[in-house]
Order: C-alpha cells, then sequence, then structure tokens
C-alpha cells in the first residue's frame, strides 16, 4: 500500500558505490535527474539512514536514493560535485546527525554555531530539555 | 565582469589588498538575520558566503514530540509572510499519508486562501526590493494594500500572520458572506493597485536600471544549486509544481506561468509582479466554483498514519516546498524534514554575487525574497 504513496523510483545504495551510481543517474540519458532536490537524514537506532531526493526537470520524474550508514560512524563520501544544492543539504545533515560528508569543499557548520551544537540536535538518543529523562522532568 | 586572479600574498595584481566586509546579521537589506561575508575587491564582490543558523529553533526536533496537528501552528513560523502556503504544504503531506480525502468546497477555500496568501506575499516583496533600492514611497503603497489581504485573513483565520487556518482533512471554518463580498472589492481593486505599482515602482528608470543585467546566471547553474521558485522561472525554465504536477485541485484552473528571458534581477523582480496577476486569475474562477457542502471532512480525532514516509511538495512564493515525513504509525511523525526554498536559494548567493558591485548586493538579496524563518527552520 505504501509502495503506491512513496515517490515513484528509489535506490539503495552504499558509501563505496554512491558516487558511482549518483553520476550515472546523474548523466544517463534513462535518468538525467539533473537537480538534488534535498539531502537528509533518518535516525534508525543502530544505523543512519541518508536520503536524496532527486528530480529531473528534462523527464520530471523524482528518484530516491538511500544510504544506510552504522551510527557511530556514520561517513560517505560528498555528491556536491554533482549537484551544487548538496554544498548546503549536507552541511545541515552534518550539523543535525553528525554525518560526515568526505570531499566535502567546506565542511564548516551551517545551521549550528561555529564550534557546533556539542550534540547532534535530530539523533534519537538526544531528547528536548523539559521532556522526559531530561531536567528532571521539569517542563522548561 | 572578469574575476581579478589573487597572488600568493593575498594581493590583487594591482597591487590592491582584498577587504573582508561584514553584511549583517543585523542589516536591513537582509530581511531578517542572514550574514554575508564579503570579500571586496575595491567595489567588485569576489566572494560573498552566507552565514544561517541565527533563528534555527529546532522545528524539525519539536516535530517529533508533538502530534500531528499540534505540529501545524509550527509550520505558519516557518515563512512567516506565507503560512498559507505552508499550512497547506503540511496538511496535504499528512493527508497523502494517512489518506485523508478533503471536501470540494474546503479544496477551493484552499486554493483561494494560497492564492491570497501568494499575492500578500509578492506585494511585501515588490515594496521590499523598492526600499532595499532607495525607493521608500513604494513600500508604502505595497504594504497599504496588502494590509487588505491581511484583514481578509483576521476576517477568515483570526490572525494577521500565523492562521493555522488550513488544518488535516480541511479548513479550520467556513467563510462567510461578508469574507466573499470584500474579497471581490479586493479583486476589482487589484488591477488598479498594480497600475499603481507600475507607473511608482515598476516604471522607474533608475529602479530598472538597478536591475537590468545584473547577477546573469544560466539556468542549468541554478537548477544544479537547487534554486526553484521565481528565480529559476525568471531564468526561463517553466518550473512551477501548480502546472507540473498539480496538487489539490490546481488542475482545474487556468492560468499563465510567467517565464524569462535573460534571468537578470529585473526578470526575477517581473516574476513576481506577474504571478500577481495570475493569482488573481485563480481566485476569481474558485470564486466562481465555490461550491456548498462541508469544509472538514470526517476524521478521526487522533490522527495516527499508516507506517511509511511520503514527500510532497507545494509551490509557495518562494519556490518549492517539500515535506518528508517518516510515519512509525503512532500519532507523532517519526521523523520530518522540511525542504525549505529559502535555505537551498540561499546557497546561491555565491554564485549570484559574485562579480557584482557591493551596492547590487542588497538587489540581489531582494530579489532572491529570502524570508529567515524558513531558511533556518
Amino acid at each position: 500500500m505504501n509502495e503506491e504513496k512513496i515517490v515513484a523510483g528509489e535506490l539503495i545504495s552504499t558509501p563505496a558505490d554512491l558516487i558511482a551510481k549518483m553520476l550515472e543517474l546523474r548523466h544517463d540519458a534513462d535518468f538525467q535527474f539533473d537537480r538534488l532536490l534535498d539531502v537528509t537524514a533518518v535516525d534508525r537506532g543502530n544505523a543512519l539512514e541518508i536520503v536524496y531526493h532527486l528530480n529531473s526537470l528534462k523527464t520530471d520524474r523524482d528518484f530516491v536514493v538511500r544510504v544506510s550508514l552504522p551510527a557511530d560512524d556514520p561517513r560517505l563520501p560528498s555528491v556536491s560535485g554533482i549537484w551544487q544544492s548538496a554544498l548546503f543539504g549536507e552541511r545541515e545533515a552534518q550539523d543535525m546527525f553528525g554525518v560526515v560528508f568526505e570531499g566535502h569543499p567546506d565542511p564548516r557548520p551551517l545551521l549550528a554555531p561555529e564550534e557546533g551544537f556539542g550534540f547532534f540536535p535530530l539523533r534519537k538518543n538526544y531528547t528536548l530539555p523539559g521532556r522526559a529523562g531530561n531536567a528532571g522532568g521539569r517542563c522548561v | 565582469m572578469a574575476q581579478m586572479k589573487l597572488e600568493h600574498n593575498g594581493t590583487t595584481p594591482a597591487g590592491t589588498e582584498l577587504y573582508c566586509l561584514n553584511m549583517g546579521p543585523q542589516h536591513p537589506s537582509t530581511h531578517g538575520v542572514l550574514r554575508v561575508m564579503l570579500e571586496l575587491d575595491g567595489e567588485t564582490v569576489v566572494k560573498a558566503t552566507p552565514v544561517l543558523g541565527y533563528l534555527h529553533r529546532g522545528i524539525e526536533k519539536l516535530a517529533e514530540v508533538r502530534t500531528y496537528p499540534q505540529f501545524i501552528p509550527y509550520t505558519d513560523r516557518l515563512d512567516y509572510v506565507s503560512s498559507m502556503c505552508n499550512n497547506l504544504a503540511y496538511c496535504q503531506t499528512v493527508e497523502k499519508l494517512a489518506g485523508i480525502e478533503v471536501p470540494e468546497r474546503a479544496e477551493y477555500i484552499r486554493v483561494m486562501m494560497a492564492e491570497l496568501n501568494r499575492i500578500a506575499s509578492h506585494m511585501l516583496f515588490i515594496g521590499a526590493t523598492a526600499l532595499d533600492l532607495g525607493g521608500m514611497t513604494g513600500m508604502m503603497y505595497t504594504f497599504r494594500d496588502r494590509e487588505y489581504i491581511l484583514d481578509l485573513f483576521n476576517l477568515a483565520s483570526g490572525s494577521r500572520l500565523t492562521y493555522s487556518y488550513v488544518r488535516i482533512g480541511g479548513v479550520m471554518n467556513d467563510i462567510s458572506a461578508e469574507f466573499i463580498t470584500l474579497l471581490r472589492k479586493f479583486l476589482a481593486d487589484l488591477p488598479g493597485m498594480l497600475t499603481e505599482y507600475d507607473n511608482l515602482i515598476n516604471g522607474n528608470e533608475i529602479f530598472q536600471a538597478r536591475l537590468k543585467g545584473v547577477s546573469i546566471i544560466p539556468a542549468a547553474q541554478l537548477v544544479s544549486l537547487g534554486v526553484t521558485g521565481p528565480v529559476l522561472r525568471a531564468a526561463g525554465l517553466r518550473d512551477d509544481l501548480r502546472v507540473k504536477r498539480p496538487y489539490g485541485i490546481y488542475e482545474r484552473f487556468h492560468f499563465n506561468v510567467p517565464t524569462g528571458t535573460v534571468g537578470d534581477n529585473w526578470e526575477r523582480y517581473m516574476m513576481r509582479v506577474l504571478e500577481v496577476g495570475e493569482s488573481a486569475k485563480i481566485i476569481a474562477q474558485a470564486l466562481e466554483g465555490l461550491p456548498e457542502g462541508p469544509v472538514m471532512a470526517k476524521i478521526p480525532k487522533v490522527i495516527k498514519p499508516p507506517v511509511g514516509e511520503v514527500y510532497h511538495a507545494n509551490e509557495t512564493p518562494r519556490g518549492e516546498l517539500g515535506f518528508y515525513i517518516v510515519s512509525d504509525g503512532t500519532t507523532k511523525p517519526y521523523r520530518l524534514h522540511i525542504r525549505r526554498p529559502t535555505f537551498y536559494n540561499l546557497g546561491s548567493i555565491e554564485t549570484l554575487c559574485r562579480g557584482v558591485k557591493i551596492a547590487d548586493v542588497a538587489a540581489v538579496l531582494a530579489v532572491l525574497d529570502p524570508c529567515m524563518g524558513e531558511a533556518d527552520a
């Protein structure tokens, strides 16, 4: 049931062959995904899932690429050489989840302060202050 | 404009030094708290680095500890000058995930509200651009007219800016006969307002000279940068989700998508001016076809979408606003990510500003129409 609701195409990749697959999606005549709409991550407990939303202006198709990374050492190559929008999207995922995008030309914090938050706010092991387990249950 | 090559000791061939200038975060033309670090060679910008995050509130994290309906007011605070469009994008995403059908009348009201908000947002843009380029008077006229729309929204939802009017399954409440009368009056007055802007702002020779031919970027590069909305359309691409992938009932309306040919600041500005007229066309058609009936679907008291995920995007005044929701079958989203158009549009600042004169940086920022509440989330 949910397959219909998920956008048309999908592909699961690994950090090792990510760049090769992304280059194929970008340049292959069958795909021509000329823009990367969004990069984000989902915390799946032991794994961090990086989700890329691709779109083609030429064929008007959507595509989702997923990469699963170990939560304790999440690193994968940056796709900013293929789509420039990844320059911003990857930095956001880096601030929020602590994902290391290897080869990113400017990996400074973007939404976080210059020295970083000191934690990764969108990971599930970070609870909001004032929520159960933090601040002794007080609502802040 | 040719970019001067730096010698190894940070000087230009002429022997002058690069100058670093901070623009913002407190600067009137950054429309909020955006900081741009400019590297200047005389008056020419060599590099512009945007610094974001001053308004980061962690909205995506907050979503994970709130139920689906409880998150609607947070979407108001993303792009606070087009809250209706944000409400609509979020509610449609949840409806898509949970399989909720929306009554016809609610669909029509939603379209009217979203397009009215687009006009209000573009009016603010026109005025703010004039203001940024030194035309203080222009702003007064567009803000006067925008207030009319805010009064309409106030009548329908009870607030001027943060509406939370679009709800999951429909809209908050029905619109009154008074609302429809006032809306018809506004639509009748709108051509006069646009003529006034044409005479006062768009037709101004100095205003045109400040925008024409500045910051021309090829469409392919903007696509790679993830730029969406009027800025991309000004470069000649007919990329509008309302036409390309009609959400809600948009396929029932006839309107044009203005596109540019050159892709300079002037066309980026004119896209918005032209879109105001197109939005008015949509509202007139929606008013014409407005059916009777309920404005809220019969939805369960507790919204529990099935396990799964969905990405749904709307065309807001600033570009493609997408919500990516991962549901684990509970009442709260497991993960909610927002693809904010302003965030990715700001990523293009470095490209847009390279080689322009420092006085034009304010113009480049103005026609990018950033809303920092959205960019920083």
